[in-house]
Parts: structure tokens; C-alpha cells; sequence
């Protein structure tokens, strides 16, 4: 499914409608070069599951847990070359996990068969292809 | 004198210092960046074996170069809080068998509280309350010291953190790692009025907001092509930054007249920022405290100073069972 998206506003509201269909044990891939808008759908995501506070780049301190329901994790490996070692895998049955920069992941888990968000820029605006997810 | 050996490893720094009262004999720091450099990225299993290999050489470079050893010492402090999991483990697992080892009382310090209570290396009689502020790869906090102990966080970013803004600026600029010290390098040289990017939350007295920057840069080198200014953008991106910085600042500073104000964490190191904060403590006739850049990055020296002071508080246990907190705040 692919969907232009015009400014910010329209980004939020499709990270909404994503949450909807959003799960516990959920891994949700994150792909698109820095500036392109992943930490927003993230906060579209987290503001349609209610959660009302700022959302914080998770770059530094690579994982940032919300107590929602369900549960989200933002994890974020701009920093890292390989999750092995982070202890992620705690939380992949009881979250939603929402993963920036997720090349690190490869070498836990098989990420052809994960869920998939790519963005890119066009213009202003920027066009988002999602994969395994379903609105 | 309190003598303390003070332990960090709360995130890519293995450090180890000693100090006396609020003397900094020795702060010895094992930088990873070199290894981040090579490899584009850090591998977090090699970074804590990275923290595992260099804590005993780093522990016995400060108490060498301090001149001091072990049993001299009245107590040994640790980072225990917060940071990555296993960053923080490594050091909090020497301290502590170290303390028992040597029978010394174990002193668990908030970074933060580290980051802030810096400004004690500095000869000055300290004046409170002052206002603080904390501008780091990882944190953007404006923090009033009413007194040492006693913290309200007063506002922060909404998103990135100014350091994290200068870091990825300068990917987008195409410049190197660290792209803090890239971006002040290079913005000597430029006309920061040249590109209009963007002051996020201008209407918040303290809150901030940096992520916008990334996509305002990643226009501009679009839209500019090869005929862009490098210098003219880092330079325009500096100012960005640090006008919203000095703003919130200056916001403070109205709001809660305080009789200092101070300087702290890894973006202090930034010249032009370092000049706005001076300036704005002469504009208001009270001292700024900016500690020297070695004590601003993450390093051990921060940790042991506020440990000292917790000693000279009376606030401390002998309990040497030391937890490690990865998600604690100081402010709550």
C-alpha cells in the first residue's frame, strides 16, 4: 500500500490509522534517511494509541518504552551496527516494536518477513510504501 | 579533604578519577569513538567489552596519576544511574568489588547529577540558585539549582537533543564525526544569516524542539545542490541551535532571578555557545560557570565531585549492594 503524504499533519494522522491495526509481539521496520520523517509517524502512532507526551528521540539511549496499549518500544540504531547485545529480544513478544535504522537487526531476526514502513522524499511531501501491515 | 575514586561507564566513555574535596587529581578517559569511527557504528557488545577491557587500566591510570592508592581513599563512586544496561553494569560491578574488597563505603551518582555538579571543579565560591544548562549527544535540560541536591527541571527538548542536532546536521552537511566540533570549525569561517532554518517552539518559554532542523538542512542541500556554502550552513545551523538555546536561557533567567547561571555536558564545548552564555552572564552582572571541556564530556572527575558532595551532605549508607537504574530519572 503507498500513500503521498503532504506535511507533517498528514503524517501524524497516518501513523492514527497505523496504530489501529497494531498488535503485542507486532515488529514494525522503519526505513528512510534522516529528516525523512520516521520519528513523526512514530508520534502519530504513539498519539492514536493516547499517549500524550513529548516522543523523544530514542538515538542516544536506543530504546524508549511507552507504558500504552499495547505496550510500544521506539528503538532507534542510528548509533549501531548490530542489535545483537542490546537486549531488544525482551521485549519482542510483549510490545509493539517500532524500530529505526533496523539493518542492525539482521542478525537476529529474518527481516524479509517483517512488517515494513518506507519513506522517501518527493518534493516537499514524501511517499510512504507500507509492507505486511494492513489498515 | 574527602578523597573519592569516582567510576563512569553509563554510556560509550570508560572513565576513572580521583578527587579531593572538590580538587580533580586525576580523570582519565578510554574513548571509543576511534572503534565508532571504524566501524560506522558501535556494536554493543563490543562496546561493553570494550568498557570491560579498559576499566582496571583506567582505574589504575587515576589512582596512579593522582598519586593515591586504594586504601587512602573515603569512598568509592560509581554512575549507577542512568544509561545503557550493560554500559553502566561494567562499572558498577568494578566499584563494587573494589568497595568490598577495600572496605570502602560505595556511593551511587545520578549522570546527571554528575553533568551538573561539574561546575564544583571550578575555584569560585558557588552561588545559588542558579540556572543550568545541560546540552548533550543524549539530553537538552534547562535545570535550576536551587541548591546542590535540589533540582527542578524546567524545561527540555521535545524530541532530539541539541547535540544529536549538530551530529546530524553534519552527516547532512556531509561532514565527519564528531559533527559537533565539525559544524564550529567550519561556521568560523561562515555567514550564519545566510540560510533560514528554522527555531522550533519559539513560542515556549523553556520547552525545545531540534528535529525539524534535520528536515530544514536536508532541504537546503537539496535545493542548493553542489553550489551550497558549507560553511555558510553550519554556520547558519549553529546559530539555529544556539539561539534557541540562549533563549531558553535568557527565558529562565527572567522568570526565577537567579545568582548564577552555568554551562555543562559535551555541546558546551561549542565556542560560540560558551561566548552567548558569558555574554548573558555580564548582560545580568552574576557569574557563569562553564567547566573546562575535559570535565563537560562524560568523564569520572563529574561523578566523584558530586559524590563529595553527598558525603559532605551526610547522605550516604554503606550499603555496597548498588542497583543499576537504566531508565531513572533524577527529576522525578
Amino acid at each position: 500500500m503507498e500513500f503521498f503524504i503532504q506535511d507533517e499533519q498528514a503524517m501524524l494522522e497516518l501513523g492514527n490509522r497505523i496504530s489501529k491495526s497494531l498488535h503485542r509481539g507486532d515488529l514494525v521496520l522503519l526505513e528512510g534517511h534522516l529528516g525523512a520523517g520516521k520519528t513523526t509517524l512514530v508520534r502519530g502512532i504513539l498519539h492514536g494509541l493516547g499517549w500524550k507526551e513529548p516522543v523523544r528521540s530514542p538515538t542516544y539511549n536506543l530504546f524508549a518504552p511507552y507504558d500504552t496499549d499495547p505496550p510500544v518500544l521506539h528503538a532507534d540504531f542510528y548509533r549501531i551496527s548490530d542489535a545483537q547485545g542490546t537486549g531488544i529480544e525482551d521485549y519482542f513478544d510483549s510490545h509493539v516494536c517500532l524500530v529505526e535504522w533496523p539493518d542492525a537487526l539482521r542478525s537476529l531476526v529474518d527481516l524479509t518477513l517483517s512488517s515494513k514502513v518506507e519513506i522517501t522524499t518527493e518534493g516537499t511531501g514524501r511517499r510512504v510504501r507500507l509492507s505486511n501491515i494492513l489498515l | 579533604m574527602s578523597l573519592v575514586l569516582a567510576i563512569e561507564s553509563s554510556c560509550d566513555e570508560t572513565s576513572a578519577a580521583v578527587v579531593s574535596g572538590r580538587q580533580v587529581l586525576s580523570n582519565i578517559v578510554a574513548t571509543q569513538i576511534e572503534m565508532h569511527q571504524k566501524w560506522g557504528g558501535v556494536v554493543p557488545e563490543a562496546a561493553a567489552r570494550a568498557h570491560v577491557e579498559a576499566i582496571l587500566p583506567v582505574i589504575q591510570e587515576a589512582l596512579s596519576t593522582a598519586q593515591v592508592n586504594l586504601d587512602q581513599l573515603d569512598a568509592i563512586a560509581v554512575t549507577n544511574r542512568p544509561g545503557l544496561v550493560g554500559a553502566l553494569s561494567v562499572g558498577v560491578t568494578a566499584a563494587q568489588a573494589l568497595a568490598f574488597a577495600h572496605n570502602k563505603p560505595l556511593i551511587g551518582v545520578d549522570h546527571l547529577e554528575g553533568h551538573l555538579l561539574a561546575i564544583l571543579s571550578l575555584p569560585d565560591e558557588l552561588r545559588f540558585p542558579c540556572i543550568s544548562l545541560l546540552v548533550s549527544g543524549g539530553h537538552s535540560e534547562l535545570v535550576l539549582i536551587r541548591e546542590i541536591g535540589s533540582y527542578e527541571l524546567l524545561g527540555q527538548t521535545r524530541d532530539d537533543a541539541a547535540g544529536e542536532a549538530y551530529d546530524k546536521g553534519a552527516r547532512l552537511l556531509g561532514l565527519g564525526y564528531p559533527g559537533g566540533k565539525q559544524i564550529s570549525e567550519q561556521a568560523v569561517a561562515g555567514n550564519p544569516r545566510r540560510y533560514d532554518l528554522p527555531r522550533g517552539l519559539a513560542k515556549e518559554r523553556y520547552d525545545m524542539s531540534f528535529s525539524g532542523l534535520k528536515t530544514a538542512v536536508l532541504r537546503l542541500v537539496e535545493a542548493e545542490g553542489p553550489k551550497i556554502s558549507v560553511p555558510d550552513a553550519a554556520a547558519s545551523l549553529q546559530a539555529a541551535i544556539n539561539d534557541a538555546l540562549i533563549k531558553r536561557l535568557r527565558n529562565a533567567v527572567e522568570d526565577h532571578d537567579p545568582a548564577s547561571i552555568a554551562l555543562c555536558g559535551g555541546v558546551a564545548a561549542n565556542p560560540d555557545l560558551r561566548a552567548r552564555v558569558q555574554k548573558l552572564a555580564e548582560q545580568n552582572g552574576f557569574p557563569a560557570y562553564i567547566p573546562h571541556f575535559a570535565l563537560c564530556t562524560d568523564n569520572a572527575a563529574m561523578i566523584g565531585l558530586a559524590a563529595v558532595a553527598r558525603l559532605h551532605g551526610g547522605t550516604t549508607s554503606a550499603d555496597r549492594n548498588l542497583q543499576v537504574h537504566p531508565n531513572s530519572s533524577l527529576f522525578s
